[in-house]
């Protein structure tokens, strides 16, 4: 279509547009679900028996640190990625600094661990249940994200949806920290984790339909120039 | 290449003219909105002429571009700079644009000097200053640089063109790029 034509058309479907909330209330809101949510989740779960003696272990009070500030952070800049023009670069470096922690404290608890015996119990079916969980206890904090992403635009819908899914999932993993009684390394790899890379290819498979964008702009490209891509 | 206090304040009252617009626009001033996709598609098409050739491709993506723009004129907070905004919205559209029809990786897309991670409106400032360096070089590493990071060629589709093997390419390409960046690094320096 000709420019002039094109913007003669954009201009006639002008209407006056409500703006996005602003960033630090979205994030805020972000956080504080992810507080109520915790609470919640907590409560309604049964934690593990010896939640006492791990509350009091460094390497458990790090890799819980480290999954919340990771699940937080990529839930923040998911938020970001929604604002067109802002800079996600001190987000990700902390969220990158959080996972380099958990995965170091991981390997040495996997290193203390070793053993065949371990590895058997870890890799243990029942292990299945955790997973469960960590996708149960996504769903909340996903519709949360979702709502707030498909108040901005997500241009680079595919990452903005990976960490939406993938901060769901870390939230999901944060709470089996205080109800899955396994400190086992593999066990906590394989139910733990995988769930939420999964989640994460998911989200980046969807990203442009869990953000809304996309749909919006091919709504509006028909609309206009009577086009459907 | 140092920016001149001049042109320094040019880009502080066109930054000042695209938010002023923007906010009209947003409230539905429809003589303002006109002005600023004005405004927006020659900056646009500019961004865009030395990275496409094909008149037909940059004109598809100028049009997706300005209706992105009007389908997210409600994210832009009014605080923030609206070229910022508005060159992220670009360059995204201009990936997936190029990702979807001519299947090309986004490495092979952003594997330009100006492509590192920058702000996208220091990435425009940045871009112009790259292509001042770039047309000062010797003709042979010169047009490498057009063929491979302006219009998008392959290494080996370039090193045909040149008629030179792709290894001697590469080397051109190396010791082009360092050039250049050494040069605008000076000019950071002597600002």
């Amino acid at each position: 279509m000709e420019r002039t034509e094109l913007i003669a058309r954009l201009k006639e479907d002008l209407t006056p547009v409500k703006r996005s909330p602003s960033l630090t209330l979205r994030m805020g809101s972000w956080m504080v679900s992810i507080v109520i949510f915790g609470v919640v989740a907590i409560l309604v779960s049964q934690t593990r028996a010896d939640i006492h003696s791990v509350l009091t272990s460094p390497l458990f009070l790090i890799e819980s640190a480290a999954i919340l500030i990771a699940g937080t952070t990529s839930g923040i800049i998911a938020l970001l990625l929604s604002t067109p023009g802002k800079q996600t670069r001190w987000y990700s470096m902390t969220g990158i600094g959080a996972i380099t922690a958990w995965i170091l404290s991981t390997i040495v608890a996997f290193s203390l661990q070793a053993s065949d015996s371990t590895l058997a119990s870890g890799l243990s079916f029942h292990g299945i249940a955790c997973s469960q969980t960590v996708l149960v206890f996504a769903v909340a904090p996903a519709l949360v994200l979702a709502a707030l992403l498909r108040t901005g635009s997500a241009v680079s819908g595919k990452t903005a949806g990976a960490l939406l899914l993938a901060a769901a999932g870390m939230f999901g993993m944060f709470i089996l920290q205080f109800t899955c009684a396994s400190s086992q390394s593999l066990h906590i790899m394989v139910y733990h984790l995988l769930p939420v890379l999964a989640l994460g290819a998911l989200g980046w498979y969807l990203g442009s339909y869990l953000c809304g964008f996309e749909s919006r702009l091919r709504k509006k490209k028909a609309q206009i120039l009577g086009q459907i891509d | 290449m140092a920016i001149s206090t001049t042109d320094q304040n040019m880009a502080k009252d066109e930054r000042e003219e695209f938010r002023l617009l923007a906010l009209k626009s947003q409230k539905g001033d429809a003589e303002a909105y006109e002005e600023l996709l004005n405004h927006v598609y020659d900056k646009v098409q500019r961004f865009l002429i030395p990275r496409i050739t094909s008149e037909e491709t940059r004109e598809d993506i100028l049009q997706d571009v300005l209706l992105s723009v009007h389908v997210s004129l409600g994210s832009y907070s009014g605080k923030d700079s609206f070229l910022a905004w508005l060159f992220t919205i670009t360059r995204r559209r201009l990936i997936d644009f190029l990702r979807k029809k001519h299947k090309r990786t986004v490495e092979e897309i952003t594997d330009g000097p100006w492509f590192e991670l920058q702000p996208a409106e220091e990435e425009m400032a940045s871009f112009e200053h790259f292509l001042t360096q770039m047309n000062k070089l010797p003709e042979a590493k010169k047009r490498a640089v057009e063929l491979v990071h302006l219009e998008g060629k392959s290494t080996s589709e370039a090193a045909e063109l040149l008629e030179i093997s792709e290894n001697n390419l590469r080397v051109t390409l190396h010791r082009a790029v360092k050039e250049i960046k050494g040069n605008l690094k000076e000019g950071e320096r002597s600002k």
